[in-house]
């Protein structure tokens, strides 16, 4: 008897596109359309997760972008903790797209964010980056002069690029009841004093977040013509959520929003691609391996496993055993002791665990 | 009794070779046991669990390394247990990667720069740190309980550096360029002082050169730079050479680990 599912190829079937693949065999989840080579030029955006995306392809001697570099003799760890070597500047993570495109904006002279430094214990904070100066800065000025450089940081590198990777975090978030000014992190946890005559939750639905990205789109192609777009959804749960729902609803509710419009913008738009880090990381072959003790953080293995998959659909050679052979010897060369180097992303929102009573 | 000391390192060893060969009659009780290599050697050399020291893996180095140390030292390693004191010599202590680090920044309330990207003091100081934690000596040197273990760094370059046409000094041209004297040597002797600190912390004891070798811009005053010799064939280093330091150096740098040693 015909079927429409009768010639469809083994992965279109779960029993065996899933279940019958040995546990931790990752399968074949990415056959991108946009091919990315060695050469192209890439910047990286996002949610904690993008951290292991960024340090992949840099791994892996992919071309990616840093407009604010700091000397290689400088540790990763500390080098992270101030906010270098994460991401393509020093933007810090940049949870929701509505982050992006006020990133963006601002960076190109359009818009101007409101109650952007934070006060704590007589230090300053740039509320849009505040993991980029743990310690904070004397005065706001000091805030203001210093995000005025990074900003032009931004400018230069989304001026001139091939592949903007971006990954998708969250749909929660905090803004500014003035102009909707959208905070990476809840005002009172790293800094500042939640007010809520000024700050209020938002919890971004479908059609503002995809509306956002066809914003960002339309700013980067403006200066890029041929910028191509990657998206990637984190598969990191949410520490904490304002929803009123269980965490774990709410995390799925977030994630499911984001991977829907990730799927419709690379459905539709020839320049996007969608990268399923999300899917490979959570499937059920795995069994959960893919994740930390905390069933949070993503576990060294899952990272490589779906970095692997991205590399070898862009036939990028990728040996993460070989990489971390070749950064031990970096190490040792930096004569510092082996095993010093952690996978752990730095992450704002962790600090919301600060709150459980 | 005899104090057995052992004094281990790279190229910077020569100077101190010498001095003791002129020296070692004055000090009958000492018995000193040099074991060196060229930089890019003796940091492959390895180190095992009971402080064996050297080529203790000879598929890893060349038939001419293994040579030229077995011809050099009657040995390919050295146990380092077997001494009273062990001076580790010529540890590089990054601090051209510190003069690259301020080049690049205008660093908040230290040192402003126009059209460098701006640094909060506080990062660079945790960039400064993490620097100095690269400089440290490895795992297997620290905590000794058996052994007094010293760490003698690598000479700063020579003040003559500041002038050089070659790349490789070019960060040090530049930070003398763009600042005063006083910010350089204190910007070293800071650097110095953190990496001392660092090692104290982790059982190991720092000797230090004393100030008069040093410059007011904190190098190596060009005095001690004239005829210095390499530690193989005795050959003198080019005028371009501005790392390795002569007897007379090495003489006041011996007289500095000779007194730390018998004061502890």
């Amino acid at each position: 008897m015909n079927s429409p599912y009768s010639n469809l190829p083994k992965h279109a079937f779960w029993s065996s596109g899933v279940a019958e693949r040995a546990p931790l065999d990752p399968g074949t989840l990415y056959s991108p359309d946009i091919m990315i080579d060695r050469k192209a030029r890439v910047v990286t955006a996002g949610s904690c997760f993008a951290q292991h995306v960024g340090r992949s392809l840099r791994e892996a001697g992919m071309n990616v972008l840093d407009a604010e570099p700091i000397d290689s003799a400088v540790s990763d760890t500390t080098a992270n903790q101030y906010g270098y070597r994460l991401y393509s500047a020093r933007y810090g993570n940049i949870y929701t797209v509505r982050q992006m495109l006020q990133l963006l904006r601002e960076a190109f002279g359009s818009w101007q964010p409101e109650n952007i430094v934070w006060e704590k214990d007589d230090r300053f904070f740039d509320a849009l980056r505040p993991s980029v100066e743990p310690l904070g800065l004397p005065t706001r000025e000091d805030v203001l002069d210093h995000r005025a450089e990074h900003l032009k940081a931004v400018r230069e590198v989304f001026s001139n690029f091939d592949v903007f990777i971006f990954t998708l975090g969250l749909t929660e978030a905090w803004v500014s009841k003035g102009n909707g000014t959208t905070y990476p992190t809840c005002p009172g946890t790293i800094a500042g004093t939640f007010d809520s005559s000024i700050f209020q939750f938002h919890n971004f639905k479908y059609l503002e977040i995809k509306n956002d990205f066809l914003k960002v789109r339309r700013l980067i192609k403006t200066r890029v013509p041929h910028a191509k777009f990657v998206l990637t959804v984190s598969p990191v749960p949410l520490t904490a959520t304002a929803s009123r729902r269980h965490v774990e609803v709410a995390t799925i509710y977030s994630k499911s929003v984001l991977r829907a419009v990730a799927g419709e913008l690379s459905d539709r738009l020839k320049d996007v691609e969608y990268f399923p880090s999300f899917e490979i990381i959570t499937s059920q072959n795995a069994r959960g391996s893919y994740f930390e003790a905390n069933l949070r953080n993503v576990s060294r293995l899952g990272v490589e496993t779906a970095m692997s998959q991205f590399m070898t659909a862009h036939n990028i050679s990728y040996s993460p055993r070989r990489n971390r052979a070749l950064q031990a010897k970096k190490e040792f060369n930096r004569n510092l002791k082996s095993g010093a180097q952690d996978l752990n992303e730095i992450c704002e929102d962790l600090l919301l665990k600060a709150f459980i009573k | 009794m005899n104090l057995k000391i052992a004094i281990i390192g790279t190229s910077h060893v020569a100077p101190l070779y010498t001095a003791w060969n002129s020296a070692s009659h004055l000090h009958k009780n000492i018995d000193m046991v040099f074991f060196a290599a060229p930089g890019s050697l003796f940091r492959r050399f390895q180190i095992d669990e009971k402080r064996k020291f050297g080529i203790l893996d000879s598929s890893l180095f060349s038939p001419q390394d293994i040579h030229t140390i077995k011809n050099t030292f009657g040995a390919i390693k050295i146990d380092l247990k077997q001494f009273d004191t062990v001076v580790h010599v010529g540890q590089l202590s990054r601090e051209t990667q510190l003069a690259k680090l301020v080049n690049q920044f205008s660093i908040d309330e230290f040192r402003s720069k126009k059209g460098c990207r701006r640094i909060s003091f506080e990062a660079f100081l945790a960039l400064r740190y993490s620097l100095a934690r690269s400089a440290m000596l490895t795992e297997s040197w620290r905590n000794w309980t058996t052994s007094q273990l010293y760490t003698v760094p690598a000479p700063r370059f020579a003040e003559s550096c500041i002038t050089s046409k070659s790349s490789y000094y070019a960060p040090w041209v530049k930070l003398s360029a763009e600042n005063p004297a006083s910010f350089m040597k204190d910007l070293l002797d800071d650097y110095y002082n953190l990496i001392e600190i660092n090692h104290k912390e982790n059982g190991i004891n720092s000797i230090l050169p004393p100030d008069e070798v040093y410059a007011q811009n904190g190098l190596v005053r060009a005095i001690f730079q004239n005829g210095a010799r390499q530690l193989r064939e005795n050959a003198e280093y080019s005028s371009e050479d501005h790392h390795h330091m002569n007897i007379q150096y090495g003489e006041i740098i011996l007289h500095r680990i000779l007194d730390t040693i018998q004061r502890n």
